[in-house]
């Protein structure tokens, strides 16, 4: 019986589109539009999608960063939030939940206030949930930085002092100063050089085995996520499209998105021959999305039914999901 | 026999900054055959873009200027030309695609306003030519309803169609060279590719040469026929596509090659270079590589190796291969 | 790492304190501006003569060694009077933007952090003085309310704030989308502490060159309204109340000593606030990197 940390069911997020003199509502961006997932304790949870699905959206839902239209969220058993059963956590029991519950921006240029040394942005954490007393922050800071592999000397310096895939360390230090058992890596590398990348991701691989984590890895690049990991969610317009093991859907694409997706990777290798599936146009607006699936307008196997039907989740195999009239 | 369209000889362009000049580009030579799609690759910082600037002469004023080395683009001699010559070839013989299709065109003038300019400057058309021409260039990089695009804001197309828009302004004076700054870094993947796609078939019919500048191993491998591999101002390896992916002889093409994620089995530890890239600052002693290098050797800490030859048409700056016959 | 040996990191308050240095404008402006409050607090100390004592038989004398800056049309000596009108001027200054300070930065502070209704309230208010002719305003309440140092303060005071409650409420609201605010969310930091913890420090750039250049504001009103008779009184000095002896055509054309001095005054103090404030601006732009 495999042990799920976080189970997100229906979830939903509407962003409200104001319009008009009185800025009233005229319509809404579905960012999220009723997403449900599980997470299995002690893996790499990867979301990937093109920019504008929602996957920010919803790693931010989850955590209750943003308020949820709809659905509800479970953490290690317990109900986060339940919209449709008016279910929400106390104040209280909303601070012991962010201890275990963290997140890891993309642009380390901006996650981390430009006016405080490392030792303050480390310990801030400590400080408010009382795990720390203010003369200990120090030696705390310390200990973090050098299991993020930066040098303790730095904790009076400031973030400007420092480079990219530095101060990707110093946030996830931050994140990891509160023990949390949870992380949300928001395409923590997409903005680092590639020799760098490599570095941030074997650390979190290691901080994971080291300390048990669990992760969601929100990503763009589909070569991270199939190293990276464990399971896989494909999204496209605020809604999953296809979810399975990284092996399994990196060797057997159902959905023609994925496959689109695998297939526009750039060759690793000069004399690789890709089969290629040119799509036509861009990702549609999610403010107006496509009747029906979303993907029929772009896609190369659409039919009738999936212009006014929209499909449902279906499980091919085992641990391996998939949302198309084809199958 | 292609002849060189392009050729840089020793170009050191220096900023100026409070503690005092800094060399940016070190000593660059490269040269561009005709129809040819050359790649420069290289992590941020390396002055990959300096470069592609100080060939426009579009350096940053008044920080920014060439301190020494040559330009030689068609015979010509760039580096001595005067501002309107100067201005007379870029977009004409020149162009240039930059990485954000979003800052590159002006909000407050149509796609069609914007392209008939570039025109104006050039070319010496009527005015039903011109938005003609407009037309057939919209129509050629791909974009549907041309003729409406023509009429609209930069603000109502998506990213990947500006990106076309700007290929299509590119294109329209029919350049012999195309400099393309990350021109899908910005783009989602699917739409990545099909700029990619677009700019091949495009080079292919107009004859173009392309100088593209990626940090991204996978696009070169997509487009380019030769790369060149930049670390901190210098060249590092100058090599065809085929060769750099099969037999990499520098130690960070072999690490920039390493770190690649694709090609990796889930488990499989990742190998990375060690620490990052000094600032300009900072530049370390002898080669700028050898602090993260892997095979440094005693000789690396002191002197600076040469691009050397080492084997036909594949040039390292490292100290590994100068002495064996390689 | 990397090859670290600096410990002690460079704040960003440090960095800008380095960055003012260089500035020689705005080190000029700074230094000209200390002597100037140094001679207004010493003011009874370092003064030859008494402030209001009155020398009847030297109305209108030209400058002797006696009297470095002659005397004015009551016989008072002009130099001290000129020391004691700093205290007054600058004080009017600083304390209007003091008071300019405080209502801007908290309407804006709320106004941008809550949005909503609040912030429409408050920014329509602020569009409501922001069209009001401000000389004209300040010259019927003056008028009003009567002429008097504190009337002055306040008039300057409460007439300031409308554009720094916009600057400041521009920059909350840039803040507000900021991801380290977002980290601080997920940290479980609540909005009082959000606020004073990362926003507050983070927008003083903007208040501290906005706050500067309203004292050189605060300096100008205080000599406007004292010219026209609105401001401070006889027999207090201020510069403005000096200057207005040049309303008189005789003393505009023969006795240069009387006018002359405070409008110098006011031009090196004004001027040199402007410098140190754009020194300021520059110094704690995070842009402008060199």
């Amino acid at each position: 019986m495999t042990e799920y940390i976080l189970e997100a069911n229906n979830l939903k997020k509407y962003f409200p589109i104001f319009g008009g003199v009185f800025s009233r509502v005229e319509g809404y961006v579905k960012a999220v539009d009723d997403v449900t997932f599980k997470i299995r304790k002690g893996e790499t949870f990867g979301l990937v999608g093109e920019s504008g699905c929602g996957k920010s959206t919803t790693g931010r839902t989850i955590l209750n960063l943003l308020k949820p239209t709809g659905g509800s969220v479970t953490f290690n058993g317990k109900v986060i939030f339940d919209v449709e059963n008016k279910h929400t956590l106390n104040k209280k029991e909303t601070r012991a939940l962010r201890r275990n519950m963290q997140i890891i921006f993309q642009d380390p240029g901006s996650c981390l206030d430009p006016r405080m040394n490392v030792a303050s942005l480390i310990g801030e954490g400590l400080l408010e949930h009382g795990l720390a007393k203010k003369r200990e922050i120090m030696d705390k800071a310390v200990e973090l930085l050098e299991l993020c592999g930066l040098r303790g000397e730095c904790v009076h310096r400031y973030p400007h002092e420092f480079s990219g895939g530095q101060r990707q360390r110093i946030a996830i230090a931050r994140a990891l100063a509160l023990a949390p058992k949870f992380i949300v890596g928001d395409e923590p590398i997409a903005a680092l050089d590639v020799s760098i990348q490599a570095q941030v991701l074997t650390l979190m691989q290691e901080l994971k085995e080291k300390l048990g984590l669990t992760y969601m890895f929100i990503s763009h690049d589909l070569g991270v996520v199939k190293y990276f990991c464990d399971s896989t969610c494909v999204m496209y317009l605020g809604s999953i499209v296809e979810q399975a093991s990284s092996e399994r859907l990196f060797s057997n694409p159902l959905h023609p998105y994925t496959k689109c997706l695998l297939a526009a990777i750039p060759k690793s290798n000069p004399r690789e021959t890709k089969e290629r599936i040119i799509l036509s146009g861009d990702v549609p607006s999610p403010a107006d999305p496509p009747k029906g699936c979303k993907f029929h307008t772009r896609c190369p196997q659409a039919k009738d039914i999936c212009k006014d039907t929209v499909p449902l989740m279906k499980e091919i195999a085992t641990d391996h999901h998939v949302c198309c009239h084809l199958y | 026999m292609p002849e060189a369209l392009l050729e840089i000889q020793d170009l050191v362009t220096s900023f100026k900054t409070t503690s005092g000049l800094q060399r940016v580009l070190d000593g660059i030579n490269l040269s561009l055959r005709r129809g040819e799609i050359l790649g420069l690759v290289g992590e941020s910082g390396c002055g990959k873009s300096i470069t592609s600037l100080s060939i426009m002469r579009l350096l940053p004023q008044p920080y920014g200027f060439i301190e020494n080395g040559k330009i030689l683009f068609n015979d010509k001699e760039l580096t001595d030309l005067s501002i309107p010559e100067m201005e007379s070839i870029r977009g004409n013989e020149i162009s240039m695609i930059f990485q954000e299709p979003m800052t590159a065109l002006n909000p407050v003038f149509t796609i069609g306003n914007q392209i008939e300019e570039v025109l104006d400057i050039h070319q010496d058309l009527k005015k039903r030519d011109k938005k003609e021409k407009c037309i057939e260039m919209l129509k050629l990089v791909g974009l549907p309803r041309a003729k409406d695009v023509y009429n609209e804001y930069p603000h109502q197309l998506s990213g990947g169609m500006r990106q076309r828009v700007m290929i299509a302004m590119a294109l329209s004076c029919e350049p012999r060279l195309l400099i393309a700054d990350e021109p899908t870094t910005a783009l989602d993947v699917t739409v990545q590719i099909q700029i990619l796609e677009l700019m091949k078939s495009l080079q292919k019919d107009m004859n173009t040469s392309i100088l593209l500048i990626t940090h991204d191993l996978g696009v070169i491998a997509e487009m380019c026929d030769r790369v060149a591999v930049m670390y901190l101002g210098k060249i590092v390896e100058e090599t065809t596509t085929v060769n750099i992916f099969d037999n990499p002889l520098h130690p960070y093409s072999q690490g920039l090659l390493n770190s690649r994620l694709g090609n990796i089995q889930k488990g499989e530890k990742l190998i990375c270079i060690p620490g990052m890239v000094p600032t300009l600052s900072d530049k370390p002693q002898g080669c700028f590589f050898s602090p993260r290098c892997s095979k440094c050797i005693d000789r690396c800490k002191t002197d600076m190796p040469e691009l050397n030859e080492v084997k036909p048409g594949h040039k390292v700056r490292c100290w590994l291969y100068v002495d064996e016959d390689y | 790492m990397s090859l670290m040996t600096v410990e002690s990191g460079l704040s960003p308050w440090k960095i800008a304190t380095a960055k003012l240095k260089r500035n020689k404008l705005a080190m000029f402006g700074l230094f000209v501006i200390s002597i100037l409050v140094a001679l207004a607090i010493l003011a009874p100390v370092i003064t030859p003569y008494e402030r209001d004592r009155i020398d009847m038989f030297k109305i209108y004398e030209s400058p002797t060694s006696e009297h470095k800056l002659g005397m004015d049309e009551m016989g008072r000596d002009v130099l001290t009077r000129l020391i004691y009108g700093a205290r007054i001027s600058i004080s009017v200054g600083i304390v209007s933007t003091i008071i300019a300070v405080v209502i801007g930065v908290i309407l804006g502070a709320v106004a941008g952090y809550s949005g909503s209704i609040v912030d429409s309230i408050i920014m329509r208010i602020v569009d409501v003085f922001m069209c009001f002719p401000f000389f004209l305003i300040a010259i019927v309440i003056a008028g009003i309310l009567g002429p008097s140092i504190i009337n002055l303060m306040l008039i300057s005071g409460l007439l300031n704030w409308p554009s720094l409650t916009r600057i400041v409420r521009a920059e909350v609201l840039s803040l507000k989308h900021c991801e380290y605010i977002e980290a601080a969310k997920a940290l479980g930091l609540n909005a009082r502490k959000i606020i004073f913890k990362h926003i507050i420090p983070n927008t003083l750039a903007p208040i501290i060159v906005y706050a500067t250049l309203g004292i050189a504001r605060g300096i100008l009103i205080e000599a406007g309204l004292s010219f026209l008779g609105l401001g401070v009184e006889q027999p207090v000095p201020s510069w403005g109340n000096m200057l207005s002896a040049a309303q008189n055509f005789t003393t505009l054309t023969t006795y240069w000593w009387v006018w002359i001095p405070p409008g110098f005054m006011v031009l090196v103090t004004v001027l040199s606030i402007n410098f140190l404030g754009d020194g300021l601006r520059d110094a704690l732009d995070p842009k402008i990197i060199q």
